[in-house]
């Protein structure tokens, strides 16, 4: 006998997001995906002048704000043919990169991690032997046990006082729940700190963007950050050495505990490389450009078909004839008015 | 087409990028140490394998970022200090497209430019790539094949669908909200064809 479970809304996301299974002894064996908002901002510029495009299409999200605005003056300059200035192109590459940083520490340790970590296990971890684990995973510096006691004294006073506060309706307890309480007080205690490095990466953000999120520095042709090595008031040395600092954290934290953190959760949990392969067409664009031209990139784009990476077709250039002409949006199952798929240039955006 | 550091991963392995090829036999390296299965670069086609690509992914764009920091500095030093080339619209239709490999994937921004004006714009954004429902032919989008054959122990407690839906990073339209403890209506608004509406939530 199959049961219907209806997510609405689904949490620890950004937005309004519904899902739908069915589920049959055990299994889910159909599923459904719908996104319950519009918020109508192609609408809003359309007649607009496209220099400020940007600005309102970095609205188009409360948390990916920036990459709306870089793709929106991509666009614009793209219609122009418009080179821009090299110092352009490598302070919106650091803004990119601080951005997806902020954004993959976030994901994993505040808005994923805690589907495998049991916060309440966390509480019976013994600080000692956790950091005795930690020190065997890692050269980070603050997994000691005075470290780590302080997060689950912490943590244990929320609880003892009935207050679980942003731990609150998680599945604790759940039988697919598998780490062992110095594990999950480890991961926790990660969790913490891992509040403080998504700040500072998002700091680099507001220093060269001026604020975060919805930063302020673009312009169609470059970028407003004026440069002058003499002028306290401008993008001088003792700036770019403030965010050289800030970036060296970032990147430790990165290399020291998220990445080997996010290396155990997986080798722990070995049976989740086996579900939710689901569509295995890979598509992804170049990025980072090196030049003023946007014609060399630091990461590669390609297609990949069936899962087979063999089949990989590079994508070298933002020009390629495959993007370009190749996407099309479809509206056969939305909520929007419509009929044939279009290419976008030729896109409607038009609510039932 | 699924987007996201998964397939940002799998393409600039099968590149040969350096630093893609680096992390990911690293990563690979360490899980194979701790688990008691053997885990291959194909395997990364997965629940899992999207929560170990972010990673990787964090990994190699973060030595980037120490490299375009000096990249910026040594330009500097050269004595160019230019920031912006002056945009100039021409009279009649011009149309440009915008691309970003975005932490949820491949981002788009399509615009069509008349006379100085925007007559259209659309943007392709990751999520629509992988939440996106059934398609034309009856495919299912994404989010949708992958939840099928995940287990789910207790339907009243569906962890598991969790984890294969965060695993892509939803990103989608937001929102605040309101609520009135009472559920009395909190503000009145007017829609654009006139309607009154009373905001409850």
């Amino acid at each position: 006998m199959s049961k219907r479970i209806v997510i609405d809304p689904v949490t620890r996301i950004e937005g309004h997001l519904r899902i739908d299974v069915e589920v049959d002894a055990g299994k889910v064996k159909n599923s459904w995906a719908s996104g319950t908002m519009w918020r109508g901002i192609e609408k809003i510029l359309v007649d607009r002048d496209p220099r400020e495009a940007w600005i309102f299409a970095q609205r188009f999200c409360g948390v990916c704000t920036t990459v709306h605005a870089i793709a929106s003056v991509r666009a614009v300059e793209n219609s122009l043919n418009l080179t821009i200035p090299l110092n352009a192109q490598y302070i919106r590459n650091i803004i990119l990169i601080a951005h997806a940083l902020h954004d993959h520490i976030v994901h994993f340790y505040h808005l994923s991690a805690l589907d495998y970590v049991d916060v309440v296990s966390a509480l019976k971890g013994d600080p000692a032997q956790t950091s005795a684990l930690a020190e065997s995973l890692s050269p980070w510096t603050r997994n000691s046990k005075n470290e780590i006691k302080a997060v689950k004294d912490k943590v244990s006073s929320f609880v003892s006082r009935g207050q679980l506060g942003i731990f609150a309706n998680g599945y604790w307890g759940h039988p697919a729940m598998n780490l062992n309480p110095n594990v999950n007080l480890l991961a926790l205690t990660h969790y913490m700190q891992a509040l403080e490095f998504q700040r500072i990466s998002n700091q680099v953000v507001a220093i060269l963007g001026s604020k975060t999120p919805n930063i302020q520095n673009l312009a169609v042709g470059g970028v407003a950050n004026a440069i002058n090595l003499d002028n306290q008031h401008t993008l001088n040395m003792s700036k770019l050495a403030n965010i050289k600092g800030m970036l060296d954290q970032v990147v430790q934290f990165v290399e020291q505990v998220y990445f080997p953190d996010a290396c155990a959760v997986a080798a722990m949990y070995p049976e989740w490389f086996k579900y939710g392969g689901g569509v295995k067409n890979y598509l992804a664009v170049p990025d980072l450009p090196t030049d003023a031209k946007g014609t060399m990139f630091d990461l590669p784009g390609g297609i990949i078909f069936d899962g087979n990476l063999a089949t990989l077709m590079p994508i070298t250039s933002h020009d390629n004839n495959r993007l370009i002409n190749g996407i099309t949006e479809g509206v056969s199952h939305s909520y929007y008015k419509g009929g044939a798929d279009l290419p976008p240039w030729r896109g409607e955006t038009d609510p039932e | 087409m699924q987007v996201g550091p998964l397939a940002q991963v799998l393409v600039g392995y099968q590149a040969n990028h350096a630093l893609t090829k680096k992390w990911t036999n690293k990563a690979l390296s360490i899980i194979n140490s701790l688990s008691p299965r053997a885990i291959g670069v194909n395997d990364l086609q997965s629940t899992m394998g999207r929560m170990v690509s972010r990673a990787i992914r964090s990994a190699v764009i973060a030595e980037l970022a120490v490299k375009h920091w000096q990249l910026l500095v040594d330009n500097i030093a050269s004595g160019d200090t230019d920031i912006y080339n002056e945009p100039v619209f021409p009279v009649g239709e011009v149309r440009g497209v915008g691309f970003h490999e975005a932490p949820r994937g491949a981002l788009s921004h399509w615009a069509v430019i008349r006379d100085g004006k925007i007559a259209n714009y659309q943007a392709v954004v990751p999520t629509t790539w992988n939440a996106g429902p059934r398609d034309e032919k009856n495919q299912k989008g994404p989010y949708e094949a992958s939840l099928i054959d995940n287990p789910v122990a207790d339907p009243e407690q569906p962890l598991e669908v969790l984890r294969t839906v965060h695993s892509f990073d939803p990103c989608l339209a937001c929102a605040v909200h309101t609520v009135d403890m009472h559920g009395n209506p909190i503000a009145t608004v007017r829609t654009l064809d006139g309607q009154q509406v009373n905001c409850e939530v």
